[in-house]
This record gives C-alpha cells, structure tokens and sequence, in this order.
C-alpha cells in the first residue's frame, strides 16, 4: 500500500524532499499508522460525529 | 543538611525567607553542580551564569530589605528551551532556531520570574519538542542521570535529567503527546500536564497546537504545585487560554486518599513490560491500603488514540514545519524528519476522523469521570531503554509504544500527573500517571501528596 513510489511522489508533489534513507521507516510509520486506524471499525456512528476542530473563540464572538 | 542540589523548593523556601539561605549562594552552588556534571548528562543547552546570579543577586537583595516575594523567590529554575526567552537563545532543540534570541519571554516562564524564581539556564530537549528519546544530534544527547547508558526520555529530557542530577530545583516542559510524562517517568521525577489551556502557551514554539500544554515539573508534588500556582492564568495572547477562577494549589495537599474512586482503564494494563506490570501492581496494593478504592474500568474509545494521536500530531507538526522541510530539510535529525515526512503524507479525511475519534474519547472520558474520581495508569508501558545503535529507529520505537499510553491524555485535554513508581529490576526509575477530569489538578496532586508520602524516591549522586 505504502509503497516506495506512492512515499516518494508524495512528498515531490508537496515540494518536500526524498531522502533514500529515509524511505523504509516512512513506510513503518504509514504502515503503524494504518493498523491503528482498525479500532475505528468498531465505532460505526463514528461519522456521525462532529470533529474536534482548531475553532477559537474569535470565531464565535468579535474580540479584539 | 541533605546535599543543597536535592533540596525541594518546599524545604529551600523557608530557608530563603529566614535568610539563612543566601540565593547567592544556592544559585553558585547549582551553577558549579552543573559545570561539573553537566558536561556528562547533557541536560542544559544554554546554561546562564551570568544572568542567573545577577537575578539570584536582585532576590537576595530584596530579601534583605524585607521584600520576600513567597516561595518561589530565590528558587533556581530551569526553563525547556521552547519557551522564548527575551534576550537569550531560544532554539527549540534544532539547529534551525539555533541563532533565535527572541525579544519577548512566554508568559509560563515570565510569571515564574516574576514570583522571583531565577532562571538557571535553558534547558536541552528532543528536537522540536517532537521524539521521545533525548537524542539530540546538535546540541548533545541528554543522558539518564541514573545510568548514562540509559535514555532520559523526550521530549522534556533536559528538565527530567537536571532535576534527577540535581541540577535545578524546579524545570518547566511541555507535553503534546506525553514529553512531560514519559521523561519525567524514566528519570523518577514528578511531573504535570495540566489541562489545555491551564497555562498559556503563547511564546512557546508550537509542537501540535490542539495538544500543546506547559507544565511544571520537580522532584515532589509539593513543588508542582508551587510552579503551578505561578504558571497557570489567563493570557488573552493565546486562543486556547481558559478564564477559570485563581487556584491555590500548594493548598490542601494533606487531605489524604481515603474514600477517593480510582479506575483503571483494562487498556493501561495490556502490552506492559514485566518489571513495569509487577510494579503497578505493588503500587495498587499500596493505594488501596491508602484507604482508596479501586476497580478497573472498561473504555473502549482509548483504542482509537494511537490512530488520533498519529494523524492529528503528525498533520500538525509537519504543518508548522513545511516550509522548514522544504528548504531545510537537512537540519533536522533523521528520525524527526521522518516522523513529519510521514506526517505530511497522511490526508485530510484522516486528520478529520482522528478529531471525530477524539470527541468521542472526550465524551467516554467524561462519562468515566461519573463513576471515577481519577484513572490510573503505567505512564509508559516500557522499561526505560539503552541507548541503541540505531537511534533514528530506536526513537520510532519509544513513540510507537508509548503514545497509546500519554496521548489520549492530550487527546482528551485533562490533566494527567506522573510520579514515580518505583526502581525496576535493573535500578532505573519508572512512573505511573494519575489522570483527572478537566480542571481537578488540586485533586490530583492532593492523590499525588499522598502517594509521595509512603512512596518516597531518594534522589542521590
């Protein structure tokens, strides 16, 4: 899924670079980052709900 | 007199107040430990002889004119150089920000001068506050004071090793997903995340803004709570910053355990390193003989953090730092690199779902704070480990095991307090956290005084 190609495409396409070095463990943490997604299937109202979202109070009331 | 380097501000306190303490001389003193051990544990990135004595100079001769300020005047202190500093490098770890003089100091750290706390130096950390080990390829990588072959923890590693050295008597940190914690836990120091928004965090170089949290950090509970007294106010300067009634949390720490409900989520029990699994268990027989009562707690939702934390650290840190990666990238550590490369290449649906995951975590967390009064835990789940060859995967490693048990704390934005819980088979500390509902740091450090006073941990060296 995390193949070389999709990493180092990935990161040309947003203009960061691509250490060769780098490349397995950048897949080792996409990869520890998928698994982790699998406790989610147990939770099918998930989308239901709504996000935690970086809103402040400004947005709700005009503060200087 | 106990060696002056491993006195608690709780007991340097009256000393500086009934002047038969100089600040002149303990800050000298501290300054020498530091020349002379510092050079092996690597916890000061900046030490500051020269401003800490002249402030240590301006307390004295206060003091001597009848101006003690309270219990912090006088007292050395330690600040983890994220927080700005108006006039004195302020590098954030990295060699990116190793030429930033700031010309504005972060109000956690302002009011902790302000009390008359003198500032001992800047204090070394992981890079960009973003790893778990300490390794720091610019300026030195920390070392645990109790074995130097042993990792002090990250990201608040300095603040950890200097005050298990005795380096300084009291540290600030910062913890976005566990870097007050889990330093604190490997170094058998005390250490606080409080609630976000408790302590401002405006001039501080941000990690992951919806996580980010200041804290005190100290070699007792009482100490924490002196910090946190100092630290904790409204700053209309950060978004986040709450508007809650002034606390005095030094006050009340007697009360005791007696009668108060622990729950320990069957989650913070799996995956455990023996030494660490053994050692909980002494420490709930200790609790309980404490007169408190515990059971253990089922929430299901705390699975979803490794996936929330990840995405949510991951996609805000490598934000901040993009344009850095793109035109710098060579500034950063490997493993920090990677860390935010993999970031970056996690998507919007992702980060989105992490923060649907998290209400849904805040909401389970507040229905057990119905049944429970605070919930308990292994503040990692691991020995503290030897420094491997291999430090770019080793820190991957850390975080891999141990941000499942710090980060739904951050996740949930309560506070959560690491004490420690006793020395391991080897002789290196580990720590417990005891995690509360938003707000209750008085009730978690009233639990935290009351542990510390059967559960005593000797610092020497």
């Amino acid at each position: 899924m995390y193949d070389a190609t999709f990493i180092k495409q990935g990161l040309y396409l947003q203009g960061l670079p691509v250490f060769e070095d780098d490349v397995p463990y950048i897949q080792n943490t996409l990869v520890t980052i998928n698994q982790a997604q699998e406790p989610l299937k147990s939770f099918p109202d998930l989308n239901q709900t709504v996000p935690i979202t970086v809103v402040d109070k400004r947005l709700m009331l005009w503060l200087n | 007199m106990a060696e002056l380097g491993f006195l608690t501000a709780a007991e340097l306190a009256p000393l500086i107040q009934t002047k038969q303490l100089s600040p002149v001389e303990l800050t000298k003193h501290l300054l020498n430990r530091i020349d002379t051990i510092d050079p092996a544990i690597h916890s000061y990135i900046t030490p500051l002889h020269d401003v800490a004595l002249q402030q240590a100079q301006e307390a004295e001769n206060s003091i001597m004119h009848g101006q003690y300020k309270g219990p912090l005047h006088g007292i050395p202190i330690g600040i983890k150089d994220n927080y700005y500093t108006k006039g004195i490098p302020t590098t954030n770890g990295s060699k990116l920000f190793a030429d930033f003089i700031p010309d504005k100091t972060a109000p956690a750290a302002e009011k902790l001068l302000a009390a008359g706390g003198i500032m001992l130096g800047k204090l070394n950390m992981h890079e960009v506050a973003l790893g778990s080990t300490g390794t720091n390829l610019t300026f030195g990588t920390t070392r645990n004071p109790w074995n130097i072959h042993y990792m002090a923890g990250g990201s608040s590693g300095g603040s950890s090793a200097a005050l298990a050295a005795g380096l300084a008597t009291l540290a600030t940190g910062s913890d976005t997903f566990g870097s007050i914690r889990l330093p604190a836990a490997m170094c058998g120091i005390y250490g606080l995340k409080t609630t976000y928004g408790l302590i401002s965090t405006s001039n501080m170089f941000p990690s992951a803004w919806s996580l980010d949290t200041a804290g005190p950090m100290a070699r007792s509970v009482s100490d924490l709570a002196l910090m946190l007294d100092g630290m904790a106010g409204f700053d209309a300067n950060d978004p986040a910053s709450l508007h809650v009634p002034e606390s005095h949390y030094n006050e009340d720490l007697h009360k005791g355990m007696r009668g108060i409900k622990i729950g320990i989520p069957t989650y913070y029990l799996e995956g455990l390193d023996p030494d660490v699994e053994k050692l909980l268990q002494n420490a709930i027989t200790t609790l309980k003989s404490l007169g408190a009562e515990i059971s253990e707690i089922v929430i299901p939702q705390i699975s979803m953090s490794t996936f929330a934390g990840y995405s949510i650290v991951g996609g805000e840190a490598s934000t901040y730092h993009h344009e850095w990666l793109q035109t710098h990238p060579e500034y950063y550590a490997a493993d920090n690199r990677i860390f935010l490369l993999s970031g970056a290449l996690t998507n919007s649906p992702q980060y989105v779902r992490a923060q649907q995951a998290r209400r849904k975590m805040v909401e389970a967390f507040q229905k057990a704070f119905d049944e429970v009064d605070i919930l308990l835990g292994p503040t990692i789940p691991i020995s503290t480990p030897a420094f491997a060859q291999n430090w770019v995967q080793q820190n991957l490693d850390v975080i891999r095991r141990c941000l499942p048990f710090t980060v739904p704390v951050n996740l949930t934005g309560v506070p959560g307090l690491s004490v420690p819980m006793g020395l391991d088979s080897r002789g290196l500390p580990t720590g417990m956290q005891f995690i509360g509902n938003h707000l209750s740091e008085q009730q978690l450090l009233q639990v935290g005084y009351a542990w510390e006073s059967v559960e005593p941990f000797q610092f020497q060296m």
